[in-house]
């Protein structure tokens, strides 16, 4: 039988991993990856068994990959636990109140603006800064960073989002809103993107 | 067998892990680059969701890395989750939130092995990943075995080269990727990976 010298030198040299006929491991992926058959693969014992070995080893990997061992019980509980005892650090600011004195979380009250915006079709709320007032105590002064829709539309929209922001403010908080500025960061398309699998 | 050697696209709107429920939050519909920077604003409704569509990857790869020692694996990878949450004002790119986790879990758990004393890297008390079940009976038992094999294989191989392995065949990350996570040229990366692939290849043999 006829022996193919190796093909691929630099390969072999990498993998170290010579068959008796010459060839490496990694000539015969190679080849499978390629979908290349030779008359030496045909033929030689070596490459053969070589291949039964990674047709094996691409079964089992397939198999790792369709099945992601499951984190145990109780994982995301006790990261979020930890998160939530972060936040409780964060920055506050006084809530208008008649007798004492009550503070809301700034994050929380981003929470509340950037569902205002969730409900506008075509606007998606990103990071929210907010600061009091410094002339009015029961104003506060909001810069959102936002992602729109591609396509007509986005003014519109955002107009929309303003209106909900500056609604939802005295209606579900007690605060008024004194300035709000976007800022577009983010373009996204309906159909964009292919899905990530793993 | 090998996904192309392509940056790992941003996550859709809606795409998530199969077993991640929607929840109330009304998150669940928003893209990644969104709860990322969402995130980084300190809302933890978007950060839950980033832990909910990484936590079976990330919990995965360092399981295999550290050979079935579910407690160490469990330890790390909530670890890489909370060190994400501090650290997001610093992850720049919304969409290279992913890439983060693969790299601090990688080099987590290559640190775990570092520290372990040799006898434990072949540690033969941890049990093989559990294979799950399959629809067909005498394939599922096949697949059982010869998944067995396979991360015995596994724990066999150097934790870098293991590392290569798992990062590209498993979860599809980029030869560039991979190279700067282990800070090598994408070129040895696939010789690792070549090098990697024969070893396990061979112990494959008998499962045929």
């Amino acid at each position: 039988m006829e022996i193919d010298p190796p093909r691929n030198s630099q390969s072999t040299q990498e993998t170290g991993h010579l068959l008796p006929c010459g060839r490496s491991v990694e000539d015969v992926w190679d080849d499978m990856e390629a979908g290349r058959v030779t008359d030496h693969s045909l033929h030689c014992p070596h490459c053969t068994t070589a291949r039964a070995g990674l047709d094996e080893l691409t079964e089992a990997t397939r198999a790792l990959i369709d099945d992601p061992a499951q984190p145990p019980a109780g994982f995301l509980d006790k990261i979020m636990t930890a998160v939530r005892a972060d936040l409780s650090l964060g920055r506050t600011i006084p809530l208008p109140a008649p007798t004492a004195q009550i503070d809301i979380s700034t994050h929380a009250l981003a929470a509340v603006l950037r569902y205002a915006v969730d409900g506008v079709d075509g606007v998606r709320a990103h990071q929210c800064r907010i600061e009091v007032s410094p002339d009015a105590p029961q104003s506060v002064r909001v810069w959102m960073s936002v992602a729109v829709r591609f396509g007509s539309g986005q003014v519109s929209a955002l107009d929309e989002a303003r209106v909900r922001v500056a609604a939802a403010l005295p209606e579900r908080i007690g605060l008024e809103l004194e300035t709000l500025d976007f800022e577009v960061v983010d373009v996204w398309l309906d159909s964009d993107g292919q899905e990530e699998l793993r | 067998m090998g996904p192309a050697d392509t940056t790992v696209p941003r996550q859709p709107t809606g795409t998530r892990e199969p077993d991640a429920p929607g929840g109330s939050s009304g998150l669940v519909e928003l893209d990644e680059a969104t709860l990322v920077a969402r995130a980084r604003n300190r809302d933890p409704a978007a950060f839950e969701m980033l832990v909910r569509r990484y936590q079976r990857r990330i919990y995965s790869l360092c399981l295999r890395m550290l050979n079935g020692a579910s407690g160490e694996a469990e330890d790390v990878a909530q670890e890489v989750f909370l060190t994400a949450w501090r650290r997001l004002p610093e992850i720049q790119h919304d969409g290279a939130f992913g890439s983060w986790l693969y790299r601090t879990a990688t080099n987590r758990c290559l640190t775990v092995l570092q520290r372990r004393k040799p006898v434990d890297e072949l540690d033969d008390h941890n049990t093989p990943i559990d294979t799950g079940a399959d629809a067909d009976p005498a394939r599922a038992v096949h697949n059982s075995e010869a998944m067995k094999a396979l991360t015995l294989a596994l724990a066999q191989l150097p934790p870098p080269q293991r590392a290569c392995w798992l990062l590209r065949e498993v979860h599809g990350r980029s030869y560039q990727e991979i190279a700067e996570l282990v800070e090598a040229t994408p070129t040895a990366v696939r010789g690792r990976i070549a090098r990697a692939r024969a070893e396990l290849a061979e112990v494959m043999k008998p499962w045929r």
